[in-house]
């Protein structure tokens, strides 16, 4: 119950957790740190949350499981995202109610509607359709709640949950830093699975090498200051598993337990990706039919952890599938003509929706042979190694992979495209100037309009504490020329785009 | 040949032989006229230039010894790809020597000699300051022009000569010669 649990919270202690020094992780990151202190002091529980296991029965909700935990409780996407909210569906609603009916906390969420199977050696249906989805909900804990209600376009399901209650509390209760007061960022949660705390070191160049190919590739690799990609060292089984659904590569996980192992981990954790200890090619991406307004950590992606030799794949199997969960993307490559098709941006019935970023316009796709995809990418071929600017730009539903991020970042401009410089002799008779032309364009993706451009400057190998305002530009400009300079003046520049508000894109670079 | 052993060459050669002929004259005056530059740059920026040449020389026959002063060829054009503001000086003395011959009433002549110039130019707009040039280069010029004499000292003038001049200035060469067409007065004694 959760008053035995709070017993357990009374209890101080030190407990370090996630702390590993192997890889670019685990090193000063977010380390979860139980500090001996007293709980009376605290006013709020914040360091605990509350998971509710809804499962749909033909859109009957009934929840299945509640589950108090220690863990980090937190909206995605905070504040305003004007036009970054795709609605696909009505949302299905979950209620905390404490004694006497009061209502105490309200959340709206969403539910995976399909399983994509990593792609195979042959065409076969590499998705499953989810008609009875299960989904674990996070919510902030509440010490005197005592009714749960879902509610799913009006079928409803209540619960009391001090009846059901499933308490996990460690005997020595871990105590978690607040998460940063500035969040308007993506957390990438990567989670193993499977390892022993001999063979973590195996779950850390899995994971550092999928947090590298994944920073590296367009639309992450803007916005990488904006992007927090954390390993956590999960001990507890997440139940994951081959052969799910009878699909050899197919690897199924416990929504549950890796929600719950997320929650826990006291990182932050908009996507998970799950890395499960096995050599044998697999994996498998959740998608939740194109919503990423709330609950968007339940679409999370599966691969195989590998070793040495598969390493290539198995970052790229993980980036695939996070391409499905976290951008809702459809695989680009052909079932054969099977039906059921989830609605994406890269496998569309023409291709005028993309025309406007990418010239691809191939025939057949997913599950739809009469649909069209847009140039190669890493969602039709592994080997690919980027995402089309089909999936990356996309501004119609349920939204590229570009507006998706810019819901977590908040940053609803990218960095300027092709900026570039050129080095332009100008003949001045007694004299040569030598001018730097730097030209640009405004990212097609930006989600509005840029207001103006900030132009930085330093000296070429200067350090980049040496950068200075140089000029500021209106926002319909496309180039510009730095004059003045002698022979042997080189330049490195920074450009950020401005939009009205005063946001800030990230910056594009070039130089001499 | 340095200039002292060419001017003794000239003294020693020259002076006894026109002696012979009319003795020793004096001649000064001042043309008036523009520059063509042959660089096409040049001629874009700045076109031509009204230029006055002051000058004196001494007369042993058909033989003429003389200096001058290139001046007041201020110009100003726009320059390079954003056409800036700017403003080209060239200056200098010269020295040369002719020959002349009487045909009829006029004295058609030639000369060659060398100039000492001083080049500048200048932006308006003071963020092109370090792109201002002043220098100096020696040149020469050949030419030649007719003189008509109107009475027992005054003449008419007109000459045609090339002017030479290569210019230095930064991380820049610059080939300023070109034409120079004057005409003027002079008086002779």
């Amino acid at each position: 119950m959760i008053k035995k649990g709070l017993l357990f919270i009374l209890i101080s202690g030190t407990l370090i957790l996630g702390n590993s020094s192997i890889g670019g992780f685990g090193q000063g990151q977010n380390v979860i740190k139980a500090k001996a202190a007293s709980r009376e002091t605290d006013a709020e529980i914040n360091d605990m949350v509350m998971i509710v296991e809804v499962q749909f029965q033909d859109g009957q909700p009934q929840i299945t499981r509640v589950l108090t935990v220690p863990g980090l409780y937190r909206e995605a996407g905070r504040g305003a995202r004007p036009g970054l909210v795709p609605t696909a569906d009505v949302p299905s609603l979950v209620m905390l109610f404490g004694e006497g009916g009061r209502q105490l906390f309200e959340k709206e969420f969403h539910m995976p509607r399909f399983l994509t199977v990593p792609m195979g050696e042959q065409a076969s249906l590499d998705i499953i359709e989810l008609r009875n989805p299960k989904v674990a909900v996070v919510l902030p804990y509440f010490e005197d709640a005592s009714r749960a209600v879902v509610d799913n376009q009006g079928r409803r399901t209540s619960v009391d949950v001090r009846l059901i209650e499933e308490t996990r509390l460690p005997a020595q209760m871990p105590r978690f830093e607040r998460a940063a007061a500035n969040a308007d960022k993506l957390h990438v949660l990567i989670l193993s699975n499977g390892y022993s705390a001999g063979s973590l070191s195996s779950f850390y160049a899995a994971a550092d090498a999928i947090r590298g190919f994944l920073l590296s590739l367009e639309p992450f690799s803007g916005s990488t200051a904006s992007i927090e990609v954390n390993a956590y060292p999960n001990m507890a089984d997440l139940g994951c598993y081959h052969n799910c659904g009878g699909t050899d590569r197919l690897i199924c996980c416990n929504g549950t337990s890796v929600v719950a192992a997320a929650a826990s981990s006291g990182y932050l954790y908009d996507e998970i990706i799950v890395v499960h200890n096995s050599t044998v090619y697999g994996g498998g991406g959740y998608t939740d039919g194109g919503n990423y307004r709330t609950n968007s950590y339940t679409s999370f992606a599966v691969t195989y952890g590998g070793d040495a030799s598969s390493r290539s794949t198995v970052k790229a199997v993980a980036v695939h599938e996070f391409g499905h969960s976290f951008g809702n993307l459809c695989d680009e490559y052909s079932y054969g003509g099977t039906p059921g098709n989830p609605v994406c941006v890269n496998c569309r019935p023409a291709c005028r929706d993309w025309s406007a970023w990418d010239s691809g316009c191939l025939q057949s796709c997913s599950s739809r042979t009469d649909y069209y995809r847009p140039t190669n990418s890493i969602m039709n071929v592994l080997s690919a190694g980027e995402f089309n600017q089909a999936s990356i730009k996309a501004d119609f539903f349920p939204d590229g992979l570009a507006k998706r991020l810019a819901f977590f970042t908040g940053i609803v401009l990218l960095a300027p495209e092709n900026f570039t410089v050129q080095r332009i002799e100008n003949n001045l008779l007694l004299a040569k100037e030598y001018v730097n032309r730097l030209s640009w364009r405004a990212n097609s993706g930006n989600l509005v309009d840029t207001s103006s451009y900030k132009l930085y400057a330093k000296p070429k190998d200067a350090d980049d504490s040496q950068y200075g305002l140089w000029m500021t530009l209106n926002g319909s400009a496309t180039s510009t020329d730095h004059r003045y300079l002698k022979k042997n003046d080189f330049f490195t520049y920074k450009l950020v785009a401005v939009d009205a508000s005063g946001r800030e894109s990230p910056a594009a670079f070039c130089g001499n | 040949m340095s200039t002292k052993k060419l001017l003794g060459w000239i003294f020693a050669w020259i002076l006894p032989l026109s002696s012979a002929w009319a003795g020793l004259r004096f001649e000064g005056g001042a043309l008036i006229g523009a520059r063509f530059f042959q660089n096409d740059d040049l001629k874009n920026a700045y076109g031509g230039a009204l230029l006055v040449y002051p000058h004196v020389s001494l007369v042993f026959g058909p033989v003429f010894l003389g200096g001058g002063y290139h001046f007041g060829e201020t110009q100003r054009g726009s320059v390079g790809m954003f056409q800036d503001a700017a403003e080209l000086m060239v200056a200098g003395p010269e020295i040369f020597v002719g020959l002349q011959a009487k045909l009829g009433p006029v004295l058609p002549y030639v000369k060659a000699g060398a100039g000492f110039y001083s080049y500048e130019q200048k932006f308006l707009a003071a963020a092109l300051r370090d792109f201002n040039v002043k220098g100096r280069k020696q040149g020469f010029c050949v030419g030649g022009g007719l003189k008509l004499p109107i009475g027992r000292v005054f003449r008419l003038a007109f000459a045609f000569d090339y002017l030479s001049l290569h210019a230095s200035g930064i991380d820049s060469e610059l080939d300023m010669s070109g034409i120079r067409a004057l005409g003027g007065f002079g008086l002779f004694f």
